[in-house]
């Protein structure tokens, strides 16, 4: 236990610059959100109505729509972020010198595993919602400061996570989780390009799987469609995080092109 | 220290440690470097200086007292003086001789040569 | 105890076989002397035995583990200091808090004392430093880990004279008996003076794997002029003081010492074994 408390000190202050790199510009993305939607942007519903948009009557519904709009687009980006994250995870470790580091590091493969995978949370944590949350709070104090409702973004931005049923939210968020771990393994798995190459792959596999699922349905869904999901997206992200430990466990000193096995 | 290429470098490191004794920096009885400070100081293998200790033991030219490391034997000094006579006379001066038989100098050169000196 | 046995290994876009059947044990109380031309798989060894390279077949066991595995106990007594490396821009106090707690028996006592060897001291920035400090930097913190096994890739490389010296000395100064120490070097001369064993290396095979005393034991080196070669020389070399010759010693003659460069010149033409 005490290894996996030196693993992520020695993730953190390795990766510091990188870190605080990654919160400014995901910060300045949020913002720069705000600025469109607030000064910028009129949302396209009420476009018509442009002269009396910002009437008193009309300006609580506007401010409303506009910080809809930035929850929305803020959560998008907060998700790009997430997988831009887990397929560079081992990123420093494509070059020779750092991998060696890490692989003498005495400590078990599953702590030094579960030591960047924690690491990796803290981290999108940190950059992707805490930043949107402290871009918030700066856009409220400006929305205050030009006399319009005080509206938090927030709100909307953790409710596109969110889904009235709860099975629908489960069968949701761990296809999230799953596209997520296979960007984490493509991250693990590939040399380079590791972004790219996993998006082909999930763009060309995923469709094709969708399409399976689509013509076996009703046949295997028997209208339990959601349950049934469920099950497919957690089998998965099962399936990619070990298979992306037992890669991590595989790992060699070689500078094979392509793969990492 | 540049070792010389023939001589075992264990058997060079024993020569110097007696060359110190012989310039009186180790008297009778007095501490010689411990093995490791002397390795360290030389930049060999501790091994290699635990031969050179051997050798000198062997010889009785340095004793170990339990505990406390090497010291200089009593009476080392003329010892190792007498050995080094010695080999003077049995490996030197034949090679002298070899050498001055080949070139034609005579022992009266030599003499002469030596009497310039004092 | 290092244990190789039948190792098979090839690197993956290469077609040919690195080690084929190759077959080894090293023990602890000897600092050994890995020599080889370029290429011959002398790094290639010094990764298998750290685990970071896995056997196409056979074996490669510390203590008889697997190296492969990666095991925590394995590596906890393993210190490879690689030829190239990265320092993070950090100071070397930090580099040491985050670093030495992986280490149960690493000696802040020992760390100090290499640095003050290699004319460092303890509160320098690892950004601010040339390679040849960086390096010395790093042998100090291996010597300091106090692990049982130490690997070195070309420790020299790099280095100038008064460093050479320094590290020589440092190497002399923490060598223990439950420790094993393997120098990869093809700059023989550096470290000469502090091996206990040779290993050679050639395409695949293990050309001679000797202590230096086993040689001395079996072979004279000397200088002998062309004239009064004698027959008992097994191979010769000219230089400025005649010729260089390893001759087979008999019983009973005067010990000589060993000289490397010649030996390795001897052993990869098959001249000597």
């Amino acid at each position: 236990m005490k290894r996996l408390g030196y693993l992520l000190k020695l993730d953190f202050h390795e990766n510091l610059k990188a870190f605080i790199w990654t919160s400014v510009t995901m910060l300045l993305v949020y913002l720069f959100f705000f600025w469109w939607a607030h000064i910028i942007g009129i949302p396209l519903e009420y476009y018509s109505l442009s002269k009396e948009l910002y009437s008193p009557e009309h300006i609580e519904m506007v401010t409303n729509a506009q910080c809809g709009s930035v929850g929305r687009f803020g959560s998008v980006a907060m998700y790009f972020c997430f997988i831009v994250i887990a397929s560079q995870l081992y990123g420093k470790e494509q070059k020779k010198q750092n991998r060696t580091a890490l692989l003498m590091l005495p400590a078990t493969n599953l702590e030094k595993f579960l030591a960047r995978w924690l690491y990796m949370i803290g981290f999108s944590v940190v950059a992707g919602i805490l930043t949107f949350i402290v871009a918030d709070v700066l856009h409220m104090i400006w929305l205050s400061s030009a006399g319009r409702p005080i509206i938090a973004a927030s709100k909307y931005f953790f409710d596109t996570w969110s889904e009235d049923k709860v099975l629908r939210g489960v069968s949701v968020n761990s296809f999230f989780i799953l596209i997520h771990s296979v960007y984490l393994f493509g991250g693990i798995y590939l040399r380079k390009h590791h972004f790219a190459i996993t998006s082909l792959f999930l763009v060309i596999f995923g469709s094709l799987f969708v399409k399976i699922i689509n013509s076996l349905e009703p046949h295997l869904f028997l209208g339990h469609r959601s349950y049934v999901l469920c099950i497919l997206h957690i089998c998965g992200i099962i399936l990619f995080t070990w298979l992306s430990y037992k890669v991590f466990c595989r790992w060699q000193l070689t500078d094979r092109k392509n793969a990492n096995l | 220290m540049m070792f010389s290429g023939e001589k075992p470098i264990y058997l060079q490191m024993a020569d110097r440690l007696c060359d110190e004794i012989l310039a009186g920096k180790y008297q009778d009885d007095d501490r010689i470097p411990s093995v490791r400070e002397y390795a360290v100081m030389l930049e060999v293998n501790a091994n290699t200086a635990v031969k050179a200790y051997d050798e000198l033991a062997r010889e009785n030219i340095i004793y170990n007292k339990r505990g406390m490391g090497y010291y200089v034997t009593p009476g080392a000094k003329q010892q190792i003086l007498q050995e080094r006579k010695k080999a003077f006379l049995k490996e030197y001066l034949p090679e002298l001789f070899r050498q001055m038989r080949l070139l034609g100098i005579d022992i009266k050169d030599v003499d002469d040569a030596w009497k310039e000196t004092l | 105890m290092i244990e190789v046995k039948d190792l098979k290994f090839k690197y993956p876009c290469q077609k040919e076989w690195v080690f084929d059947g190759f077959n080894l044990q090293m023990e602890e109380n000897r600092i050994y002397g890995l020599l080889g031309k370029n290429g011959t798989g002398k790094s290639t060894l010094l990764y298998l035995i750290s685990g970071l390279l896995r056997p196409a077949a056979g074996s490669v066991l510390s203590d008889g583990i697997e190296t492969f595995s990666r095991n925590v106990e394995v590596l906890q007594e393993v210190y490879l200091v690689p030829e190239e490396f990265d320092f993070p821009s950090i100071s070397l106090e930090k580099y040491v808090k985050l670093h030495a707690p992986f280490y149960p028996r690493f000696s802040r006592e020992t760390l100090e004392s290499c640095l003050k060897d290699f004319e460092l001291t303890p509160d320098i920035h690892l950004g601010a430093l040339s390679m040849g400090q960086k390096k010395k930097v790093l042998m100090s913190f291996a010597l300091a880990s106090n692990t049982r096994l130490l690997l070195m890739d070309e420790p020299t490389n790099g280095l100038d004279i008064p460093s050479k010296s320094q590290f020589r000395k440092a190497v002399a100064n923490n060598m223990s008996e439950d420790r094993m120490i393997v120098i990869s070097t093809h700059q023989v001369h550096d470290v000469e003076s502090l091996l206990d064993h040779i290993i050679m290396l050639s395409q695949r095979e293990l050309l001679l794997n000797a202590s230096i005393q086993d040689i001395m034991d079996r072979y004279i080196f000397e200088y002998r002029q062309p004239s009064e070669m004698g027959d008992n020389v097994l191979y010769a070399e000219p230089s400025l003081q005649g010729n260089a010759v390893i001759a087979k010693r008999s019983e009973g003659e005067k010990e000589t010492q060993v000289n490397l460069e010649l030996l390795f010149n001897a052993v990869t033409k098959g001249l000597v074994k």
